[in-house]
């Protein structure tokens, strides 16, 4: 009887998985399962063409706004990754959360152009704008906001993120501000709370 | 491991087991090796993730970093009694259990940078949990023909998806990911620019193999593991030119599945 349950139940599974890699139907899956037991197969068919770079610039307690920066998330490739790569977890976190955040953009680009078509599609993104409203009500945002807050020294009260897209990295090597590359999302400038405790502090 | 011993439901799901420990063991070392990330200034931390949805709160005790780190250090410590003493039903079912419930709660505390192999995992060892609790020959049989399913799925979908794509289709997809530092490296990317006849051929050995990797369930048995063989080469070479290093033994894995229901599918019964 047990055995007939592990099967019907592994049945059941497999249909699921089977409709979340349709088209058409895996998105409305995808919404309902938090717990992400039922997987999309479809790796890499949409490939990654950039490499999306994280950059903070501080607001400092004597008032002094510093340049924007890289933050490293992991280190780099190493020709040891095909057997041992513990960095790649952190790299596709932070390319999962650059994603969600890009993502919320631009579906509140999309109903902005189709509420008020006559404005045109708004410019910028994040700071200062809707978009950076919608953002900051996700967990990516967040998750990044708490990352960086965190990690910053003592001199800072005050922390702002930039995502930003770079082409061919491999080639040209790190990420240069002079090279080319385009905006994501700008965050808002928010108040650093290392002994974080009560949401994302503003 | 001789071919007839995963014609036996409990000598496949052994196997199984044992090849994605490999990989349990290596990510469960990798995690713990970068264990910073999993706390309050890593990426990886829980507390965030957590208050994702409403139902999560209960299992906030997961979001603080000893949690994850025990879980990682459970399923080491598991991975490795399963690839030692996985020929036992005891330890191979109480160490599969183990990673299962560990993996599934790893996943519902950071959903963030979980891989198509991560996926894989946790597919294996809940399904291979599954079938080993009651560890009847139809609960082996129904577990190996889960994950030999989604194995097959897994493939087929992945190399179907990327032929609807335009950018897979004209040669291009190769090189655009070898161009990100994610995902490629200079040397390929360079090489792929030079040379877009390479690429365009790669991009379609890549779809058409991944599609007919469920072949091997219906020809005959040489040409099934030739086509397995096929996909393990495709899976070295993803680790070496991507780093992607899980894929090998989360894939590898669920080959002795594959076999067992290419066996049973030909009438072959232990």
């Amino acid at each position: 009887m047990l055995s007939w349950l592990v099967g019907a139940l592994l049945a059941c599974w497999l249909l699921v998985t089977v409709l979340r890699n349709v088209p058409a139907l895996g998105p409305a899956i995808a919404r309902r399962d938090a717990a992400r037991m039922i997987p999309s197969w479809a790796l890499f068919a949409k490939p990654q063409t950039v490499d999306m770079v994280l950059l903070r610039r501080d607001l400092l307690r004597d008032g002094t706004l510093t340049c924007w920066r890289e933050v490293e998330v992991a280190g780099p490739r190493r020709w040891y990754n095909f057997i041992w790569n513990p960095g790649l977890s952190a790299r596709r976190a932070f390319l999962y959360l650059a994603n969600e955040i890009a993502a919320a953009v631009v579906r509140e680009r999309r109903a902005a152009r189709q509420s008020a078509p006559e404005q045109g599609t708004p410019a910028a993104l994040g700071q200062g704008t809707a978009t950076a409203l919608t953002a900051m009500t996700t967990t990516a945002y967040l998750s990044i906001l708490k990352y960086l807050s965190e990690r910053s020294h003592e001199a800072v009260a005050a922390t702002q993120f930039m995502i930003m897209a770079v082409e061919d990295q491999a080639i040209t090597g790190r990420y240069a501000a002079a090279g080319p590359r385009r905006i994501m999302f700008v965050s808002e400038l928010h108040r650093v709370r290392r002994a974080w405790s009560v949401g994302a502090g503003q | 491991m001789s071919l007839p011993l995963l014609a036996s439901p409990f000598g496949a799901l052994s196997a199984v087991v044992r090849i994605g420990s490999v990989g349990v063991a290596i990510s469960s070392l990798e995690s713990l090796y970068r264990r910073a990330d999993l706390g309050p200034r890593g990426l990886l931390d829980g507390e965030v993730q957590v208050t994702r949805v409403r139902w999560l709160l209960p299992l906030a005790f997961l979001a603080a970093p000893p949690a994850a780190v025990a879980l990682n250090a459970a399923r080491l410590v598991a991975a490795c009694a399963v690839i030692a003493g996985g020929g036992s039903l005891a330890v191979a079912r109480a160490g599969v259990i183990v990673i299962a419930l560990a993996t599934l709660l790893l996943r519902i505390r950071t959903p963030l940078g979980i891989h198509t192999s991560g996926n894989m995992v946790m597919i294996t060892f809940t399904a291979a949990a599954l079938g080993l609790g009651p560890a009847t020959p139809l609960s082996l049989g129904c577990a190996l023909g889960f994950i030999a399913a989604q194995a097959c799925l897994a493939y087929f979908v992945a190399g179907t998806a990327k032929l609807r794509e335009p950018p897979w289709r004209s040669g291009r997809a190769i090189t655009l990911l070898s161009s990100t530092l994610m995902w490629g490296n200079g040397r390929q990317a360079v090489a792929l620019k030079a040379h877009p006849r390479l690429a365009l051929a790669v991009c379609w050995a890549t779809m058409l193999g991944e599609s007919t990797v469920p072949l091997a369930l219906v020809v005959p048995l040489p040409a099934a593991i030739a086509l397995l063989a096929c996909a393990s080469v495709f899976h070295l070479l993803t680790a070496f030119e991507m780093g992607l290093n899980s894929f090998v033994w989360a894939f590898g894995s669920t080959y002795p599945a594959i076999i067992f229901c290419w066996y049973w599918l030909h009438g072959v019964r232990a």
